[in-house]
Parts: structure tokens; C-alpha cells; sequence
């Protein structure tokens, strides 16, 4: 028995599948939203979770927080060459196009924040938020309209704003030196892909 | 959810996520807050997590619920990502398919309308942004600003690429690697000033305040500056002065003293007689400034006659072009004067009672500058010279001179722009409407009064007023930009810190590879701290690069000296919130000051910027229509301008009662009170004249003279009222230099009798860009890009060259200067036949008629080595090590990919060279440290260079 986000119940498959579903989103919008520290890289290297992450292909940093705080700078933040993990650069080249304020929107309907050094459509603003939809799926459980509802918005955040995130992936994955950003890139890549299948109208 | 199409493996992927999910959960890794509604996962991850997420109590970790009405409203509003049109954006470039979905009609629906002032330039036009949903949709002229009246120029057009611009700086980056080796990690605002603010401290204990330099580029925020110095206590706040306007500032001063900044009447003119200035496309004024001469030329019948050794897009759009030997300008001038004077055309009554020579003197003086003269040393035929001279003289009042870089940044400049002012004078234009005029307000109406500021910082630094250069510093604090990597080259300072704000040295600054040198020594420079917006050649050599608002995420009170002669004030306000982390000075100067401490704290007594804002504009007056004043009515109209008469003729305003009351008239009619000037007898009525020493516009100036051979000229400071000018310091003795107190002409050793091999090198800029600052900007760069040097067909005819071909330039530094600026002592440079070789630089020829046989032109502008992949023409990185793991042939970089259509692929081969390909050349690789000895103005257009054809 695991004990879940404040539900405090007990494991039913479809709630098992959501709340992991919602953590794996999580966990990917940690690493892609800021940099590594020491705590998130000591609870990588533990069980049970360095096994799963091995089982999906998710490197186990062997650099230091430092080499990785440069590899994150080097990759996503610039000065030069980056590869900005922002929907606006990807699909409009600029910075805060319309995917910004679209996201900022969806962000409305839970109450969430923007984390502070991030901008809007950064793809780990994207994926955290996508956790808490996911979430919201199971937290009008006595309604079943409402939950359609909410069903309808975390397809709908998905569709708009996780769709678009392939060139960045593989980019990613070919210009990374450290295997964990390189492998994050390609996990990210294959979870979106099997979110996309799961959530395209035949899986529905 | 239904899995049962899907193949095995991927059920096998889904459950592995699964797992990993529930592994995650297990592991605590995230930790519980990050399920808070008020999510923040940094925040989440932070030590502190726990304790601010309830200690990891599940129970405080509600599940997020959507709000279904607010989803139904939204989903109701027609927007859909990926449909909605092509939005202004770097790479989204005017085309057919944008112009398909343009405009939309629901773009603008809901708009608010922001003012603000663009900064893309040194003319700060005023602006309004439309903004909905927090973003900047687009941008407009303020037809409320009575300078630009509602113009706005395609720099200022392309503030959206500027503003959402993919590699702004966006945080705090610290340097990780050798200083210039770019690498970089991200470091928060916290870790950024404490470091700041623990090295300024320890400046400060050193005893040397000075050693702590702040050096700007272009820098609208004047107040903000001189608070951060002067609480601090350094004076050693650099310029880049000296590299613009610094002769044409020290002419103007010279006959004026109250202004050093003229303001062309040139919409009522009928005659513009233009020395040099590109006026349609680089003139400080710009826009302001260049759509007052069409009007005068259309609306008024004015004429325009433009001499440049170029022919620009001004000379072009001109009624008349004459091209004459680089540097001449002040020998033409001198001519007129003399066609003038001696034919009796001047104003009699002007010479005699507001000026302080005579018409005797005058002829005397001018008598060797003939026509004849003038046109062996420019080449401008004497016939026109005479008749120029004869139709200026004709139209005046209404008729003026225009000038600037085209003349003044030559080692003779400030002569030529005396020589140029004079002209105005001998024909009585001299503040009459249509004429040559100015106005005291050099910028914000004197209304509105910056929060008490700090006492002046009292050190001394040799890079802030260095010795040999006695103009520089007296009226105003101009300084000698271009020597400061010299003089810390030469041991004569060093820099235990150095900030570094909007400035692009390496770019803008002459010898580019000294200025790298420099900024790479840390035993030069000990610790860089740069603010900018964009990573710049300045920024890739700094220790701490800060990310810098733009100009639409900031506030300001900002006004430019008005061609309405009449002051105002204008506002630049956040049209929207700062990307990033990026911060205005105004915003941390307040946290470093107290993070400094020892009293600079008590300098910012504000809660935050409004609040500074808030009592600056206090002051602005109540508007009767609408109710509001202050802060509330500039962000209302953008802009206030005083109702008060353009400053025509001021010296012909008489003195009160009340002013005259104990006042003392000297011998020569001069009015003055307790010892200061403030005004002249004229035909027995007091009049406030001049505001010079004579209370006349000077000609002859009795205090250049003395000031450059060190003498005291309290008495003629007194008399002119300008209580603030001072003498030279006492730093500068045994530093004389002999300038001559009329307007005179010579020519630099270097330009006399230029062998045949030789060509003067001359620098311009186009109307898109600005110096340094603008190439990063798309929709600009895809106008101009590339900077092939300019030859005439009979200078390449002499030469074997054809359009295209590759050239190498070498340059050499000044043989006037080896005479006349010992001190510069250039042995650093490498000698080669009896000449100082500055460097050699290989570009293409482009040829063209409308340029002088004896030049060869390159803009500025282009060459840069950062500041973003648009700047640097590039699709994708060049730096192969960063595509380690990649496979080149799959290789995609989507975000540069698109419309780069002037990448240059030749690598180098001359041969597979395509016109108009690349990003041009650096021309301050081949551009000497020569400033001009009276006043330090860097000479921009005097290199003499050889060129030879790359086979």
C-alpha cells in the first residue's frame, strides 16, 4: 500500500495510473525546469527509484551538481546556442507568443503559479502543470460530467501544449555531453509519445 | 481510458513509466508540495520544501480541481495555438503567408495602449504599445511627443523582436571557465549581489573608490547612474561621448557656452547647408530631426546642399552633393566665410553687436582662406564655393548649417565645426527662426526635479579625465572614451572592478583586439560585471553578466533636446512585466546599495521604482481636461510639454527690473551681480545676451586659449554665468596644449599630399541600425547585413580590381598623433617600413560612383562575433564541440533554421563568396585610438589605409 498525494487511500489500479502518471510528469518537469541539486540528485541515486529510472532509459547523473548546473546552462539557458525549451521559440521564434499567454490561461483554472525563473511555455512549466490536470482528472470523482470536464482540459492542455516539443527532444539528445540530459530528452520523447497514444480520440 | 489497441511493447514502455512513477512517489524525491494548487516545483525542490509545504503532511496537499465555468468561459474564446496568424516575431518575416492572415481583425480587440520611449537609438522617440493578455502586440509613434510627433523609424518598429528576442539574457549568469571562454553557469539574483556587493565593499576599504569604473554605452537613465557612483563614492563613470560628439559639443560650446548641442531651425529654413551629416539616416536627431528638413524642403522651399565624401541616402536625397577630401569640411567653410565677408554679404549688425570680433577682424583673419584655397585642399570646385556661400548668405535668417560626425571626427574636427558654426554668424541666423538655434534644455523640462541625489563623488582617474586633453572635461564631462583600454594597457590605471552597462566596447570602440586584450586581462580588470539585455562581445569577456530589461519593461522620465526649442518630459513605463528574471537598474541598484551598506543606503528611502517615479514627475502639472497630474497624467499621454515660446533669439530677451536690481555694468557694457555674468548693455537697454564670458557668441574665444595652456579663467567663467564650468585641475598642469582662439584649418601630416597608394579609410551607418546594439534584430539585419568596403571605379581601375573581388586592408596609425600626442606612445604597434600597422582585414569591394576616388568606405554595424545567432548570420551553432553525440545529417536546430537566407556557407573560400552573404566585418579591427588632441573626439574617418587584391 502507498500512500498517495493528501488522498490518503489506498491503491485502486485507475488511481494507481493517474497518480503515476501525474509523478512521471512531475519527476520530468523537475529536471527540465531548473537545474539538478544535491537533495533531487541524492533521491535519484537511491532505490526503489534508480531502478525504474534505469528501466525507462533514464541515465543516472554522474556528474557533480556544479558540471551539471553548466551542462543546463550550456543547453537551455545560453548566453549563446541554446535550445530554449520555450514553445514560443519552437514554433514561433520569439519569446511569450500566444503558446505563453495560452498557457497562462489553462494555469488559471487550478490557481497554479508560475514558478519563478521560469516563463510560461517552458516545457517544464508545460509538463508540471500537465501533472496537476492529470490529477484534476480523478478530483471530481462524484460528478461524472465534471470529469469529463476535466478529461476534455488536460487532452486539450496536452493537444496545445505538449505537442510540440519533438525537434527540441532531439536536439537535445544530439548536442547533450551529460547522459542524463541526453537521456532525459529521449525519455521525455517516449512519455509524450505514449501519452499522445493514450490520449488520441481511439484511446479514448 | 482504454489500452487495448495498443501493441505490446508499448504497454510494456507505459507500465515501465508506470512504475516510475509509483517509484518516484515511494522515494519522497519530489517531495510533497509539489501537488500544493499553488504548485511552484522550484520551490518544491528547495531545501526549505518541506517546511513550506506543511512538513510533508498529505493531508495539506489537496488535489488541484478545475474551475469548470472559468474552462467554459475560455473555451468560448476563439483562440487556438498554431491558428492564430503570423504574430510579430524574430524569424516570422512579412511574407506571403503572413500577409494571408493579416491583418486580424480581433489582433487588437481589447488592447490597452501603454506609452513608452524607444531607446533602439540616442533619439528616444516616444511610443505606444498595444497590450493584451500581458504581451506586447505592437508599437506606435506617440503623436503627443512634440519631438517625434508620432514618428516611429523601423529601429523603433522592431522593438518587438528586440523585446521577445529567443537569446535575450534572461538570469544572472556566472562565469565558470577563463574569463572570454564562455562558459556559464545560472546563479540567482541573491548570489549575484552578494558577490557584487562583497568586491564594491572591498574597493571601497581599499582606499581607491576610483578603481571601481561604471562604462556605458548608450544610457537613458542618467539619475539612476549617478546615484549608484556618487552614494558609493567613485567619479569615474566612462563614456562613449568622445566617440560620437565630443568636437561638435566642444564648437558649439565654444560660441554658445550655454548649449552644446545645436537645434537646426531646419523646418522654416530655406537653406541647409549640410557639412558631413548623414541626416536622413544616423543623425543623433533622426527621425525628429530628419522629418523637419522634408518639411522645410517641401513645405518651406528650402534648399538642402550636402558635402560628404559619400554619397549617402541624405547626400542622395540632397539638392545638391559635393564630395569633398576627407576632413576638409572646415577649410570649405572658411572659404564661405571669406566669400562672404569679403563680398559684403554678411549681417553687419549681427557681427557687430553679437559677436565679439569685428568685421575688420574677420577679414583679416579669413583673408588666405580663398575659394581658390579651399578647392586645392578639398576639391570642391571655387565656383561652387562662392555660389553656395552667395545663395546661404541670400536666404538668411532663414538659413542654417547642419553638422556632425562627417565632420567632426577628424583629427581637425572641432576646428571644422567651428569654422562650420561661424558661417552661421556672419550671416545673423544665429537663433532666428529658420536658423541655427539651440535651447538650454538639453534635456527634461527643468520642472520636474530628481529625488534628492547624493553629493558628487570627488576621486580622480586618469581614465575619466585624463590630463592631455583640455576640452574634454571643462564645461561638461565629456571625457576620452576610446583611451581608456590604453591608458589600463599602459599601466596609467587599473580597474579592481569595472560594470560595464550597455556597452558593446569590442564592437563600437577602435582596435577591437586591444579592447579584447583588456577585457581578457584580470590583472587589468579584476572583476566584470556586465548589464545587458543580450549577450554581447562586452558581456562574453565579464565575470557576472545580469540580465537587463528592455526599454519596454522599464521606467524612465526621458526627454532629448526638443527641436520645438522648448523642453519637455516624456515617460518610459513597463508596457509589460520583465521577461525572465531580467531587472532594471533601477529595480537591484537599491538592493546592492544596501547590501554595500556604509551610508548608501540612505540614498534609496523608496519602497520600490513607482514610488521613485512617483515623486520625480510630481511635479508635472494638472491637466484641466482630464483631472490628472504627476505620475498618473504622463502614464495617461506618455508625454507633457510646457507651454512657453520656442528659444529664439534669447539674447535679445531683456533684463527686469527685478534682475537689474544690483547689478554692475563693466566698461564693455557687461552686466553682472555679485560678480557673476548675466547680461549686456546693448543700445543702453540691459539684455541677457550670451552666455558666454563677452555675452556674445564667440568667435574668438579668449578661454579655449587659456584653458589649453592651464591658465586660471575664473573671471571669464563668472562673466559668462556658467558658474558650473570649471578650470582644468591640477592634475592637468604641465599638460599644455595650444589652441587657437579663432577658427583656423589644417590638415592632419597623415591626409597632406596622400601618396597614390594610399586611401583614407571613412566609417557610416545605415538607417536601420545603430552602432553596435540593432544586428541582433531580425526584421533590421535581413535589410542590412554585410558591410562590403565602398570604392570608386577609378580608385579600383587603379588598383585591378573589379566588383566582388576580395581585398586586404591594412591601416596605420596617425603620423599627427606620433607628433602631436606623445603621450600615446604606440610602440605596442607594430612598425613596418617606418609606419605603425594597427591590423589588415580582408573584405570584398563593392564599387560604386558616389564615393570620393580617395576613400574607401565601410559601415559599422556589422562584424559581430556574439550577440546572437542573427547578429553572427548563423542558422545553428558553429561550434562543432557542441554537437558532440549528434549525427550532422540529421542535425535539426528549428529555431535559427528558418529564413536565414544570408548564411554564409563560402567558409572562408573568397571564391564561393555570394554578395550580400554573411554578416559582415568588424571595421574597428582596422580603426586607430586617434583622438583629436584639443578635445579627445575619437577620428573615425582619417586612417589612411593600403589595399592590395586578394588573388
Amino acid at each position: 500500500m502507498t500512500r498517495l498525494f493528501g488522498s490518503g487511500k489506498l491503491i485502486d489500479s485507475e488511481i494507481h495510473d493517474v497518480e503515476s502518471v501525474a509523478t512521471v510528469y512531475s519527476l520530468l518537469a523537475r529536471l527540465w525546469i531548473c537545474e539538478v541539486d544535491e537533495p533531487v540528485l541524492k533521491g535519484l541515486s537511491e532505490e526503489p527509484l534508480v531502478s525504474a529510472l534505469e528501466k525507462v532509459g533514464l541515465a543516472f547523473p554522474t556528474d557533480s551538481v556544479e558540471q551539471l548546473a553548466i551542462e543546463y546552462c550550456r543547453l537551455f539557458i545560453g548566453p549563446k546556442n541554446a535550445l530554449l525549451p520555450m514553445q514560443s521559440v519552437w514554433q514561433k521564434t520569439q519569446l511569450e507568443s500566444q503558446s505563453a499567454s495560452s498557457v497562462a490561461k489553462f494555469a488559471g483554472l487550478i490557481g497554479y503559479e508560475l514558478p519563478a525563473p521560469a516563463l510560461w511555455d517552458h516545457l517544464g512549466v508545460q509538463l508540471d502543470l500537465m501533472s496537476h490536470f492529470v490529477l484534476a482528472t480523478h478530483s471530481h470523482e462524484n460528478k461524472d460530467i465534471d470529469r469529463d470536464v476535466a478529461c476534455e482540459v488536460a487532452n486539450s492542455f496536452f493537444e496545445r501544449h505538449l505537442n510540440w516539443a519533438s525537434p527540441l527532444l532531439l536536439a537535445t539528445s544530439q548536442r547533450a555531453c551529460s547522459p542524463l540530459y541526453r537521456s532525459l530528452a529521449e525519455v521525455t520523447q517516449q512519455f509524450l509519445k505514449i501519452e499522445r497514444v493514450m490520449r488520441s480520440p481511439a484511446s479514448l | 481510458m482504454s489500452q487495448n489497441q495498443h501493441s505490446p511493447s508499448h504497454l510494456t514502455q507505459r507500465r515501465r513509466f508506470l512504475n516510475l512513477g509509483l517509484a518516484t512517489i515511494t522515494s519522497g524525491v519530489l517531495g510533497i508540495g509539489s501537488r500544493n494548487t499553488q504548485a511552484n516545483p522550484v520551490a518544491a525542490f528547495s531545501p526549505e520544501a518541506d517546511d513550506k509545504a506543511g512538513g510533508g503532511s498529505a493531508s495539506e496537499s489537496p488535489v488541484p480541481k478545475i474551475d469548470i465555468e472559468k474552462w467554459r468561459k475560455l473555451k468560448s474564446e476563439p483562440y487556438e495555438v498554431g491558428a492564430f496568424g503570423e504574430m510579430p516575431g524574430v524569424c516570422n518575416l512579412p511574407g506571403p503567408l503572413a500577409k494571408r492572415n493579416w491583418p486580424d481583425r480581433n489582433k487588437y480587440k481589447g488592447a490597452v495602449k501603454v506609452p513608452g520611449m524607444c531607446q533602439l537609438c540616442s533619439t528616444v522617440c516616444g511610443m505606444i504599445g498595444y497590450v493584451k493578455d500581458g504581451r506586447l502586440l505592437k508599437v506606435e509613434g506617440n503623436p503627443r511627443d512634440p519631438n517625434s510627433r508620432g514618428y516611429l523609424c523601423a529601429r523603433g518598429q522592431a522593438s518587438l523582436n528586440h523585446l521577445y528576442h529567443p537569446e535575450r539574457l534572461l538570469y544572472p549568469l556566472k562565469r565558470v571557465g577563463k574569463r572570454g571562454e564562455g562558459k556559464w553557469k545560472r546563479i540567482s539574483w541573491d548570489d549575484a549581489l552578494d558577490e557584487i556587493a562583497e568586491k564594491l565593499k572591498a574597493v571601497r576599504d581599499s582606499g581607491h573608490p576610483e578603481e571601481f569604473a561604471l562604462h556605458q554605452g548608450r544610457q537613458r537613465s542618467k539619475d539612476a547612474l549617478k546615484r549608484f557612483l556618487d552614494a558609493f563614492g567613485t567619479k569615474t563613470q566612462l563614456s562613449h561621448r568622445s566617440l560620437c560628439s565630443g568636437n561638435r559639443r566642444a564648437a558649439n560650446l565654444t560660441g554658445l557656452w550655454e548649449s552644446d548641442w545645436d537645434l537646426n531651425d531646419v523646418e522654416y529654413s530655406k537653406y541647409i547647408l549640410n557639412f558631413g551629416s548623414n541626416v536622413f539616416e544616423a543623425h543623433q536627431g533622426h527621425v525628429p530631426f530628419a522629418s523637419r528638413v522634408q518639411r522645410g524642403r517641401f513645405e518651406n522651399g528650402a534648399k538642402l546642399v550636402t558635402f560628404d565624401v559619400r554619397m549617402s541616402n541624405t547626400a542622395g536625397g540632397s539638392d545638391e552633393w559635393h564630395s569633398p577630401f576627407p576632413g576638409t569640411d572646415g577649410a570649405i567653410a572658411l572659404a564661405m566665410c571669406n566669400v562672404i565677408i569679403s563680398g559684403g554679404l554678411h549681417d553687419e549688425q549681427f557681427i557687430d553687436r553679437w559677436t565679439n570680433v569685428s568685421v575688420d577682424e574677420l577679414r583679416d583673419h579669413l583673408r588666405p582662406y580663398t575659394p581658390d584655397w579651399a578647392e586645392r585642399v578639398s576639391g570642391v570646385p571655387a565656383v561652387d564655393i562662392v555660389r553656395i556661400a552667395t545663395e546661404f548668405a541670400a536666404a538668411a535668417p532663414a538659413a542654417t548649417t547642419i553638422c556632425n560626425r562627417g565632420s567632426s571626427a577628424h583629427l581637425n574636427g572641432f576646428y571644422n565645426d567651428r569654422a562650420i558654426g561661424m558661417l552661421n554668424a556672419l550671416v545673423g541666423s544665429v537663433g532666428k527662426k529658420g536658423g541655427w538655434c539651440w535651447s538650454p534644455w538639453g534635456g527634461l523640462d527643468p520642472t520636474v526635479k530628481t529625488p534628492q541625489m547624493p553629493p558628487g563623488a570627488k576621486t580622480q582617474s586618469v581614465l575619466e579625465d585624463p590630463p592631455e586633453y583640455p576640452l574634454a572635461n571643462v564645461w561638461r564631462r565629456m571625457r576620452v572614451g576610446e583611451i581608456v583600454y590604453l591608458y589600463l594597457l599602459q599601466d596609467r590605471a587599473k580597474l579592481q572592478a569595472y560594470m560595464t552597462y550597455n556597452l558593446d566596447s569590442p564592437m563600437t570602440w577602435p582596435e577591437e583586439s586591444m579592447t579584447q586584450q583588456i577585457l581578457t586581462d584580470e590583472s587589468k580588470i579584476e572583476f566584470h560585471i556586465c548589464i545587458n539585455s543580450f549577450y554581447n562581445e562586452t558581456a562574453h569577456f565579464a565575470d557576472i553578466v545580469l540580465p537587463w530589461t528592455t526599454f519596454m519593461e522599464r521606467w524612465d522620465l526621458d526627454a532629448r533636446a526638443s527641436y520645438n526649442l522648448r523642453p519637455y518630459v516624456g515617460l518610459r513605463t513597463p508596457m509589460v512585466e520583465p521577461l525572465g528574471e531580467s531587472r532594471d537598474i533601477r529595480d537591484f541598484f537599491p538592493e546592492l546599495a544596501r547590501r554595500i551598506g556604509g551610508g548608501m543606503e540612505q540614498w534609496y528611502p523608496e519602497k520600490d521604482v513607482k514610488e521613485y517615479m512617483e515623486k520625480w514627475a510630481s511635479t508635472v502639472p494638472r491637466n484641466p481636461e482630464t483631472g490628472k497630474q504627476g505620475l498618473e497624467r504622463l502614464m495617461d499621454e506618455g508625454v507633457w510639454e510646457e507651454e512657453r515660446e520656442p528659444f529664439y533669439e534669447p539674447y535679445n530677451q531683456a533684463l527686469s527690473d527685478l534682475e537689474m536690481q544690483g547689478a554692475v555694468i563693466d566698461d564693455q557694457g557687461r552686466i553682472s551681480k555679485e560678480g557673476i555674468g548675466i547680461g549686456i548693455m546693448v543700445d543702453g537697454s540691459p539684455l541677457r545676451g550670451f552666455k558666454t564670458p563677452s555675452r556674445k557668441f564667440e568667435i574668438r574665444s579668449a578661454f579655449v586659449s587659456k584653458i589649453g595652456r592651464n591658465e586660471d579663467c575664473s573671471d571669464l567663467i563668472a562673466a559668462s554665468g556658467m558658474v558650473k564650468t570649471k578650470n582644468r585641475p591640477d592634475s592637468h598642469l604641465s599638460h599644455d596644449l595650444k589652441i587657437e582662439d579663432m577658427p583656423i584649418w589644417f590638415q592632419p601630416r597623415e591626409l597632406q599630399n596622400l601618396p597614390d597608394d594610399e586611401l583614407v579609410m571613412t566609417s557610416f551607418k545605415w538607417n536601420v541600425h545603430n552602432h553596435g546594439r540593432t544586428m541582433n534584430l531580425k526584421w533590421l539585419a535581413e535589410i542590412v547585413h554585410s558591410n562590403p568596403a565602398w570604392l570608386n571605379p577609378e580608385t579600383a581601375d587603379r588598383f585591378k580590381l573589379k566588383n566582388g573581388d576580395w581585398i586586404e586592408i591594412t591601416s596605420f596609425y596617425s603620423r599627427e598623433l606620433e607628433k602631436v600626442s606623445p603621450h600615446l606612445n604606440r610602440t605596442d604597434l607594430r612598425e613596418d617600413s617606418g609606419r605603425r600597422v594597427v591590423s589588415s582585414m580582408r573584405v570584398p569591394v563593392v564599387l560604386m560612383e558616389g564615393i570620393h576616388p580617395r576613400v574607401i568606405a565601410m559601415s559599422n554595424s556589422c562584424g559581430h562575433t556574439q550577440y546572437t545567432s542573427v547578429a553572427q548570420a548563423r542558422k545553428q551553432p558553429v561550434d562543432d564541440s557542441q554537437l558532440a553525440g549528434c549525427d550532422p545529417a540529421t542535425y535539426q536546430d528549428a529555431d535559427w533554421q528558418r529564413n536565414m537566407w544570408w548564411q554564409d556557407d563560402s567558409q572562408g573560400d573568397h571564391a564561393k563568396w555570394q554578395r550580400n552573404r554573411g554578416n559582415g566585418w568588424n571595421q574597428n579591427k582596422l580603426i586607430p585610438i586617434a583622438p583629436d588632441p584639443v578635445t579627445g573626439q575619437q577620428a573615425f574617418h582619417d586612417t589612411v589605409v593600403r589595399i592590395r587584391k586578394i588573388d
